[in-house]
């Protein structure tokens, strides 16, 4: 198995197109839950929903500090604690430093992204301490040695086979590619680490500031295992990840679990205000929520950008973008993968380190209709873009290509004067005509213009353009034809 | 350090939104109730108007694996759980051991009789019980109290209260939740409002059947890691006494 984290964009979408079972399941993917996202919104009662609940978002958003202080004082009237991490290193300090202090040999993790975004089990295992993924896919990818490649279903690029091999060697059972044989024996080997493990790390759907509690939702019971039976709690949460009402919150649930695997409700919604109280027998002696910035501040600084704040990571762009759904989850080489990726990764990451991301989409504007709110990615993604075609100090964007800007400055050139054009075309076309090939394709260039034809055939020019053609018929008509640009008419004229 | 923290970070927000003081204001109506999402009341239904959301609840109950029985009285649900007991084996161990939520309506329950036949353990995760989680973890069955029933998702609403720990409804192989008749309500608006007006409550959880996974190939299994059946108990005897919540 390789990991995705050397690869390039372009490496690793070729392994993607390459793998016949990613195709597969890509395809089974998009067909079910993208469409049937589409369909959900559109029988959706209440038409103003997801705008309504847009707005909501924004509002939030823009009293995000005030929300999170009513959300802290909430959870520590309950006795939970509450540490607000500027930093990636912030956060995994402050997950080590309690590991340590509670004496910390075993954590079970459930789904969390931002884990993933923070390097949070690096972090803990430097200190000898053993980390579990419990949710099923990301299981299987932690012991394949591999990284998520969807959001809700993190292990798509492998089939049951390869599941079976390696289960066959990592938990000793007999080969078997059987699902429910194979997910028997992850529960029981899992079921032993959710028993005995001293912490559950867990990330967080919602923050709610009116009740001042998070809410989780899973379908296969894990998070609620991993915040229940080790005596030690931390949930993970990205500032944003915040609602002002219980109201807000109920209506982003049924929208979040709609969008991701259209059902009308996870399997278990928990809600968690603080460690376990006087009387209950189970349930956490400490409860942590960790508030995590890691670059969202500066995201909300920035008009342009802080739509992109509301996602509720549902992955529903993912299942839908024509992108996604060819070259899968790896090539975008971090924990968000698809268009929402294509626009946090970069913004989070840096734009210069990830230029690769906002290029490859298509801006086909698939992942816009999906969003249960609406966010316009594309509006995003071309924003990017613009970016790195010219720089942006604010954003310590560098011109990407200065290469390509030259080529760009000399196209605007070339066809802003009708003269320079014209003899461009005239030799363009002698140029070209030793490298078009017997099906009339460009099938190679060379240098530069290599990538070009790097999987792709390139169409030649036309041995006449639409102008020359029209000044060829009408030469004679000239007068007649100003205002219409349909040759037909003139014909038949 | 921590509070240092909390500083810092609030006001790299607040330099982030460009906010002045002024804005508190703004924030409190934020958690007004809005007009268009306000929750109109729970109508106050009669019993044939609640036995329509319990069929609604039954159709919507067979795509999610959540086995539901209506029972007439306290016998009937006791043999029903009985049944259950008798007709399961552990997944885990091989002692047949129950928990049961400690809860008046389960405990109206006639089980040990019953479950005594079959020498089937019951323990009563009350509080004053130290070891409910061995207990817990050895039972193949947990039995428990549901607070409300929702009947367009097929789900139920669990409140962690002392005696009534959130372990019986997860660690179990199969799960029995009894509910009364009168504690069904329509939509999840409507539990949202019942949820929101209990005092002091800081750990729930909405379960809508057994646990379940698609990671492996899109193909559905149930039993991930929590319980892999799941029945839904609902009472609909003529309540004797008033005993709504």
């Amino acid at each position: 198995m390789k990991t995705s984290g050397p690869l390039s964009y372009n490496e690793a979408a070729q392994e993607g197109l390459a793998n016949p079972c990613l195709q597969r399941s890509l395809r089974g993917l998009q067909a079910h839950y993208g469409k049937g996202a589409l369909a959900a919104w559109r029988s959706l009662p209440d038409q103003t929903m997801r705008s309504r609940i847009k707005a909501r978002r924004m509002q939030t958003l823009a009293h995000l500090d005030q929300a999170l202080e009513q959300l802290a004082n909430g959870i520590r009237a309950r006795g939970g604690q509450v540490f607000f991490a500027t930093t990636a290193a912030e956060a995994n300090e402050y997950v080590r430093d309690l590991a340590r202090k509670h004496n910390v040999r075993r954590v079970v993790k459930g789904k969390s992204m931002l884990s993933a975004e923070i390097g949070i089990d690096a972090a803990l295992a430097a200190d000898g301490v053993e980390v579990v993924e419990t949710d099923l896919g990301e299981y299987i990818v932690q012991q394949a040695g591999s990284a998520a490649s969807h959001i809700i279903a993190p292990c798509i690029h492998m089939d049951r086979q390869q599941i079976g091999h390696l289960f066959a060697e990592h938990l000793h059972i007999p080969y078997t590619d059987d699902p429910p044989t194979l997910t028997r024996a992850a529960r029981k080997a899992l079921r032993q680490h959710l028993l005995t493990a001293d912490m559950g790390l867990t990330g967080c759907n919602f923050g709610c500031a009116e009740t001042g509690q998070i809410t989780l939702v899973s379908n296969e019971g894990n998070i609620r295992m991993a915040t229940t039976m080790p005596r030690l709690h931390v949930a993970l949460m990205g500032m944003e990840r915040i609602v002002a009402t219980l109201d807000d919150q109920r209506e982003l649930l049924q929208l979040l679990t709609q969008g991701a695997a259209l059902q009308k409700l996870s399997t278990y919604v928990s809600f968690v205000g603080g460690p376990s109280r006087e009387g209950d027998p189970d349930g956490p002696d400490e409860f942590h929520l960790v508030i995590v910035d890691n670059g969202r501040s500066r995201i909300l600084a920035d008009p342009e950008f802080r739509e992109v704040l509301a996602c509720i990571r549902c992955g529903a762009c993912l299942n839908i973008c024509p992108v996604y759904g060819r070259i899968g989850g790896h090539a975008y080489g971090s924990p968000y993968s698809g268009p929402i990726g294509a626009v946090v990764t970069p913004l989070l990451a840096g734009i210069n380190r990830h230029a690769d991301l906002c290029k490859g989409e298509t801006l086909c504007g698939a992942c816009r209709e999906v969003c249960p709110v609406a966010n316009d990615l594309p509006r995003m993604l071309a924003a990017l873009r613009h970016k790195l075609a010219y720089g942006d100090p604010g954003w310590q964007v560098r011109p990407h290509n200065r290469f390509e800007a030259l080529c760009f400055k000399a196209w605007q050139r070339i066809v802003g004067s009708k003269v320079c054009y014209e003899i461009f075309l005239k030799l363009f076309r002698a140029l070209q005509r030793p490298f078009i090939g017997p099906q009339g394709m460009i099938g190679r260039l060379y240098g530069f213009g290599g990538g070009w034809t790097e999987g792709r055939d390139l169409q030649p020019l036309a041995s006449s353009s639409f102008r020359e053609r029209w000044r060829g018929v009408h030469s004679k008509k000239r007068g007649n034809c100003a205002g219409s640009a349909a040759e037909g008419q003139h014909d038949k004229g | 350090m921590i509070k240092d923290n909390q500083t810092l970070f609030l006001n790299r927000i607040r330099a982030a939104l460009g906010n002045g003081n002024d804005q508190q204001d703004a924030w409190q109506d934020l958690l007004a109730p809005t007009d268009n999402t306000a929750f109109q009341g729970i109508p106050n239904r009669g019993r044939e108007e609640q036995l329509l959301l319990l069929r609604q609840l039954m159709d919507n109950a067979g795509p999610l694996h959540l086995t539901v029985h209506v029972c007439a009285s306290c016998d009937e649900a006791a043999n029903c759980i009985a049944a259950i007991s008798r007709d399961s084996k552990p997944e885990f161990g091989s002692t047949k051991e129950i928990v049961i939520h400690d809860h008046p309506l389960l405990q109206a329950l006639p089980l040990e009789p019953l479950l005594a036949k079959d020498s089937i353990v019951i323990h009563t995760t009350s509080s004053n019980n130290p070891e409910v989680r061995r207990h817990t973890t050895n039972a193949y069955i947990g039995v428990t109290s549901a607070a409300w029933a929702i009947a367009e998702s097929a789900t139920i609403v669990q409140l962690t209260r002392p005696g009534q720990p959130r372990s019986t409804s997860l660690v179990p192989s199969i799960h029995i939740a009894v509910l009364e008749l009168a504690n069904m309500v329509a939509t999840l608006a409507e539990a949202y409002a019942l949820i929101s007006q209990e005092p002091d409550l800081d750990s729930l959880v909405l379960i809508s059947g057994p646990s379940k996974t698609a990671d492996i190939e899109g193909s559905m299994v149930q039993g991930a890691h929590g319980p892999r059946a799941m029945h839904l108990i609902v009472l609909i005897a003529e309540p004797v006494a008033d005993s709504r919540a």
